[in-house]
């Protein structure tokens, strides 16, 4: 079951690849919290206390409900729809995508984690979560699309962290959840602005300050 | 249990501030109640500095805040830099006040943001827990970024963008790292709360993976080097650096950045520990130091924005630190004592520019020529720091980059040295062209001199002397501070007065 959960978190991943449109973006982002939320829970079952269940919660609730329902308004607000001209279209950064996958998993081979307990797909999906959203950071142009690149980054960390470890203190990890809450209030606060004084999110036009 | 208080007291009274002052109508309130916030937090900082390098360490809280000789040294570094700040905050936002180019509303971000972001910053250096320690790194990142916009223009809100992205991805690294490191300690038979204790995995590194470590801390480097400007990860420092107000700048500059590559070196000693020293990590340091420095060195020659250029000024001498860190031995003492004289040294130049900015109406240099002629105090005050900034002797800034220097000397590194030389050297000139013209040329007939204020005379006076004084002495119990801090970069555990470890 959790070997599932990872396996559609990576597949979660593509669908962000391959799509330019926002909408979608920020709906395939929420799919992909609510997977790793449900794989905080299920990953610590057997060592579930009141502290690690309400983590797993916050966790779904924040990355598969708050997060897309904050992002989406914004999307309307601006009204931005489509990514019109990345850098790397939707068929690039899926191959792309296809090659950081094989690199991931071999990458996971040679990284020896201590103790036997754990899923050994953890490592490479985690890799590769985070070469999602850094391909989504730096090949698309509008601020919403970089948001949720930062989102799928921030996602293969967390699934490396519950993954990997039963326990993590729990003031540690809710207080992850909770700067990631306030970034992305900030995040909808900012593209707002910044759509108010340039009339428009596109990020490579961002080019006032130089050198 | 009253150090977990007393720790926790340097978190919380800077919140409770922020907060408290937005319940005030008038502008000069919340200004005065958020640097009130900020100098108490001062006092009780004082104080727990004090008791440790009286006592030694502090802890509270299970051991998970704690102060050693390391974090007290940053600690009071950045309560000297807030306090400054804080009293610059004063005049330069009361003069805009005055002349109702501030709005309520402007004022209260500032006085809602300004005490937090000290409190996010002391939850970083007295964090035991390096998880913890993330979070208060990511909260500096989430509270500092409106303090950009205070004047929201364009500029500031691109820079605004900039930063947050950057920023958030780099830290993002850094939580990477810091999960590797508690997998990396997964077998140690500690309780799960205590394992991400910087303590803990310090006295176990002979049983942490190598592989594992040695992979934690490229991603720590590269996550925590972004916040702290190490080139070639500094692309949003130039611009968040030159569009906030000045004394927020000043702050970014002065121990922002200081608070990131704080974070780089509680991982130095574990990794060291845990690869049998061989230097990798130190390795890694000096490269990231001598390739800011030469970037920086290559911006500096060419720039037009006076802000701008104080903060490649940043690039260079958090590469001058790093660099110093990663040659080790004296290096160490040299890049600790650096970040002091720097810290001072930059938030002079900051309250300066920002100050002759607002005289002039501009930070193109072009346009400042004379700045000693418009308005002696600051022209002094900026170019005795520019001087100091580009390694003039007697300032301390020469004393610590030439014991940086010796210690690359002394370790045979005669690449690092020519390195080191190029860039500092290109530095020197490139800044001197800039410095003359900004202080002694002549000024545009259409700008109106600025008279200054005893304030004025005494943020520029005191940390001129403080520069100049320890350029040529260095008192005993200064020395011993030093000692103890480096002790713990290289070591991890302090030399405590009396020569117990």
């Amino acid at each position: 079951m959790n070997d599932l959960l990872i396996i559609l978190v990576v597949l979660s991943n593509i669908r962000l690849l391959s799509t330019s449109r926002i909408e979608s973006l920020i709906t395939w982002i929420g799919v992909q919290g609510v997977l790793l939320g449900l794989f905080a829970l299920h990953a610590r079952w057997v060592h579930l206390t009141a502290d690690v269940f309400v983590v797993g919660l916050v966790a779904l609730v924040l990355k598969g409900f708050v997060f897309p329902w904050l992002l989406r308004p914004v999307a309307n607000v601006v009204h931005v729809s489509q990514e019109v001209d990345p850098y790397v279209g939707p068929m690039g950064s899926t191959l792309l995508g296809m090659v950081a996958l094989v690199v991931s998993l071999w990458l996971g081979t040679r990284l020896h984690i201590p103790g036997g307990d754990m899923s050994r797909l953890v490592v490479p999906a985690t890799l590769f979560s985070v070469f999602c959203g850094q391909l989504l950071i730096v090949s698309r142009k509008k601020a919403l699309s970089q948001v949720v690149g930062f989102l799928a980054m921030e996602n293969g960390a967390f699934l490396l962290g519950v993954g990997t470890l039963y326990y993590a203190p729990f003031l540690v990890e809710i207080g992850v959840l909770l700067d990631m809450f306030v970034a992305v209030l900030i995040w909808t606060v900012l593209i707002r602005y910044l759509d108010r004084a340039f009339h428009h999110i596109d990020t490579d036009q961002l080019q006032h300050l130089k050198g | 249990m009253e150090h977990g208080w007393l720790l926790a007291s340097l978190v919380v009274v800077p919140v409770l501030a922020g907060l408290l002052s937005q319940v005030f109508t008038s502008r000069e309130a919340e200004l005065e109640t958020a640097v009130g916030g900020v100098l108490v937090t001062a006092g009780l900082g004082a104080l727990a500095i004090g008791k440790v390098f009286s006592a030694g360490p502090l802890f509270g809280f299970s051991r998970w805040l704690f102060l050693d000789a390391l974090s007290a040294y940053h600690l009071a570094v950045m309560l000297v830099v807030f306090t400054l700040s804080s009293l610059f905050a004063l005049r330069y936002f009361g003069e805009e006040v005055r002349e109702g180019r501030l709005t309520l509303a402007q004022v209260r971000t500032f006085a809602g943001l300004w005490p937090p972001a000290l409190g996010a910053m002391v939850l970083v250096v007295v964090s035991n827990n390096l998880g913890i320690m993330w979070v208060g790194m990511e909260a500096t990142t989430l509270v500092t970024s409106f303090l950009i916009c205070v004047h929201m223009t364009r500029g500031s809100l691109e820079a605004m963008w900039k930063y947050m992205l950057i920023c958030s991805v780099g830290i993002g690294f850094a939580f990477l790292g810091t999960l590797m490191i508690r997998v990396a300690a997964k077998d140690l038979p500690l309780d799960p709360n205590q394992a991400l204790l910087w303590t803990n995995l310090l006295a176990n590194t002979g049983a942490l993976a190598p592989s594992l470590v040695k992979a934690a801390f490229l991603f720590v480097l590269v996550g925590y080097g972004t916040k702290a400007g190490l080139a070639p990860l500094h692309t949003w420092l130039p611009d968040a650096h030159s569009k906030a107000p000045a004394p927020v700048s000043a702050v970014f500059s002065g121990f922002m950045l200081n608070t990131a590559l704080y974070c780089v070196l509680r991982y130095v000693p574990l990794v060291e520990g845990a690869t049998g020293h061989t230097g990798w990590a130190l390795r890694l340091l000096t490269g990231f130091g001598l390739f800011s420095i030469l970037v920086a060195a290559a911006f500096i020659l060419w720039q037009h924005d006076l802000k701008r250029l104080l903060a490649y000024h940043s690039v260079e001498h958090l590469g001058i630190i790093a660099l110093g860190f990663g040659l080790g031995g004296l290096g160490t003492f040299a890049a600790l004592f650096h970040t002091f004289n720097h810290s001072l040294c930059k938030t002079l130049s900051f309250f300066a520019a920002g100050r002759l900015g607002q005289v002039y109406g501009t930070h193109d240099m072009e346009r400042m020529g004379g700045s000693c002629t418009v308005a002696p105090v600051w022209g002094i005050g900026l170019l005795g720091s520019l001087l100091a900034l580009i390694g003039m002797a007697p300032f301390c800034l020469f004393m610590s980059e030439l014991q940086i220097l010796k210690a690359a000397v002394d370790g045979g590194n005669y690449a690092v040295v020519a390195l080191f030389l190029a860039g500092t050297g290109a530095v020197f000139l490139g800044a001197l062209g800039h410095a003359l013209p900004l202080a002694l040329g002549k000024p545009s007939p259409a700008v109106v001199p600025a008279p200054a204020g005893g304030l004025d005379v005494l943020l520029v006076a005191g940390p001129l002397v403080v520069l100049l004084l320890l350029g040529v002495w260095m008192p005993g119990p200064c020395r011993g501070v030093l000692e103890q801090a480096a002790a713990i970069v290289q070591h991890g555990s302090a030399v405590l007065p009396g020569g117990g470890r």
